[in-house]
């Protein structure tokens, strides 16, 4: 078990360091698609203040994003490997700490049962 | 006279070549329902349907598309069934192993692989997600991801999707037999069974579901429905609705789902090249999850003093129960005391989980 919890560790510091540079990357295209993606100026204007205000109701940014979506080119094999890191240390995050949470709570209902 | 013979086959001239193409698609997925018991409760629907739709100026159009709109345009055919499942799943196996479910993580790998694959083939890329989300196994989960991101090969992928998991027996093994050597697949796994308490079985739905909500919020409605049906299952107090979950909900759903598929099956939409790249793409997933999952245990046997047999890992891709009993009988095969299935069972509902947060994951990236 503790050799897991070391890989999972170092999985977690793996998704920490890739994270922020993916997201700062992903975030700053977002923006820029949003802006050049407005027809005309008054829309790009509004759509963009409305992202640094974050006052965007959610209906409106899931319309937004469908409609950027179409506009996009496919993803190129470097975007689509970074996903890939991504989606594969989230899982393993994820499925990490559930792991925890059950270890930990059959240590606890064992320590339990030894007292009784 | 002509007038009488005009008016009864005047619809004939409505007639395009590819409608008696999907007719045989159609006769084909009814085929491999009945006679090869292949996801017969899908394919079925799916088959008839699929004849339905590509009549000449078929009047089933307007009504399908009436249950397409109610039940998949907003998502919510996918997640009922999901209530269903999630009383039918028993997670004792992953409760008393809880390090199985790091092969249901590893064998969502063909999820990823696919995406890259998907985007190569230059789909964009909602419709390359949607098309990798094949992978996951699972129906419910691609019929969510496909509709939130508005890809235009629903249909495609169900198809794919229902039919690699009725194939998960043809598939699967011939992955598992070349990434293992005979010695691996004789390593026997004695199952030691712990008490796993009312407690835990109540707060695993409860936990997981807060878990992968802070971290894949898009998961929430997959995850949050699954495990709400698998509460009803373990807390003992509402059997009735559990039971009501587990067949006639679950019933009710798969019979409209499947028949609802196949407005996305017309034949102006569904037969095109993307179809049979999808189709090529779908079974890439499959084998990439089984070859992520087979790996991933070949790597646990590195580090783990206990041996594992690394064929359970291909159960991690999700598609319950059929990979549990492949798997198993494989073991079975090579050495007929080799009793793998509660591990197997273990993975493969592992993989459940794993494939939903996979699609959550999927959603949080790309919506």
């Amino acid at each position: 078990m503790k050799k897991i919890l070391s890989v999972l560790f170092l999985l977690v510091m793996l998704f920490t360091a890739v994270m922020p540079v993916a997201m700062a990357e992903e975030m700053t295209s977002a923006a820029e698609e949003t802006v050049i993606g407005g027809a005309d100026e008054p829309t790009a204007i509004v759509v963009t203040e409305a992202e640094e205000t974050k006052e965007e109701t959610k209906e409106e940014t899931k319309e937004e994003t469908k409609e950027e979506t179409k506009e996009e080119k496919p993803l190129s094999i470097g975007e689509a490997a970074l996903y890939m890191l991504k989606g594969m240390v989230g899982i393993f995050l994820v499925t990490g700490m559930i792991i925890l949470v059950l270890v930990i709570m059959d240590k606890v209902g064992n320590r339990k049962k030894e007292e009784e | 006279m002509g007038e009488f013979f005009e008016s009864l086959l005047g619809n004939v001239a409505y007639f395009t070549w590819q409608q008696p193409i999907m007719w045989l698609i159609g006769a084909v997925l009814i085929y491999l329902a009945i006679k090869k018991d292949m996801e017969p409760s899908l394919l079925l629907p799916m088959g008839f349907g699929a004849i339905l739709v590509n009549l000449p100026n078929s009047g089933a159009i307007e009504t399908l598309e009436t249950l397409f709109m109610a039940g998949i345009d907003n998502e919510l055919f996918p997640l009922l069934l999901f209530i269903g499942i999630g009383a039918m799943i028993d997670f004792g196996p992953v409760l008393n192993n809880p390090k199985l479910m790091l092969f249901g993580a590893a064998a969502q790998f063909g999820i990823f692989f696919t995406l890259m694959m998907a985007s190569v083939c230059g789909f964009l890329p909602n419709d390359a997600a949607s098309i990798a989300v094949i992978g996951a196994a699972d129906g419910p989960t691609s019929i969510v991801v496909a509709q939130a991101l508005g890809s235009k090969y629903l249909g495609a992928i169900m198809v794919a999707a229902y039919s690699y998991m009725a194939l998960v027996p043809i598939v699967q093994p011939p992955v598992i037999k070349l990434l293992t050597t005979k010695q691996e697949r004789l390593i026997r796994m004695p199952y030691e069974q712990k008490n796993v308490t009312k407690t835990t079985r109540i707060l695993f739905p409860i936990i997981v579901t807060m878990l992968v909500g802070i971290i894949a919020p898009g998961a929430v409605a997959l995850i949050g429905f699954l495990m709400f049906g698998n509460l009803l299952r373990e807390c003992g107090v509402l059997n009735s609705l559990s039971e009501t979950a587990q067949k006639v909900l679950a019933n009710l759903i798969t019979l409209f789902l499947g028949l609802t598929i196949a407005f996305r099956m017309q034949a102006h939409e569904f037969l095109s090249p993307d179809t049979l790249l999808i189709m090529g793409l779908g079974l890439v997933a499959f084998i990439v999850d089984t070859a992520g999952g087979v790996m991933f245990a070949k790597v646990m046997n590195i580090f783990s003093k206990k041996k594992i047999n690394p064929m359970i890992g291909a159960c991690g891709i999700s598609a319950f129960p059929m990979s549990s009993r492949v798997v198993h009988k494989m073991g079975l095969k090579e050495d007929p005391q080799n009793f793998l299935l509660m591990h197997t069972v273990g993975v493969n509902v592992s993989g459940q989980i794993a494939s939903v947060i996979a699609g959550g994951l999927i959603l949080s990236f790309f919506m």
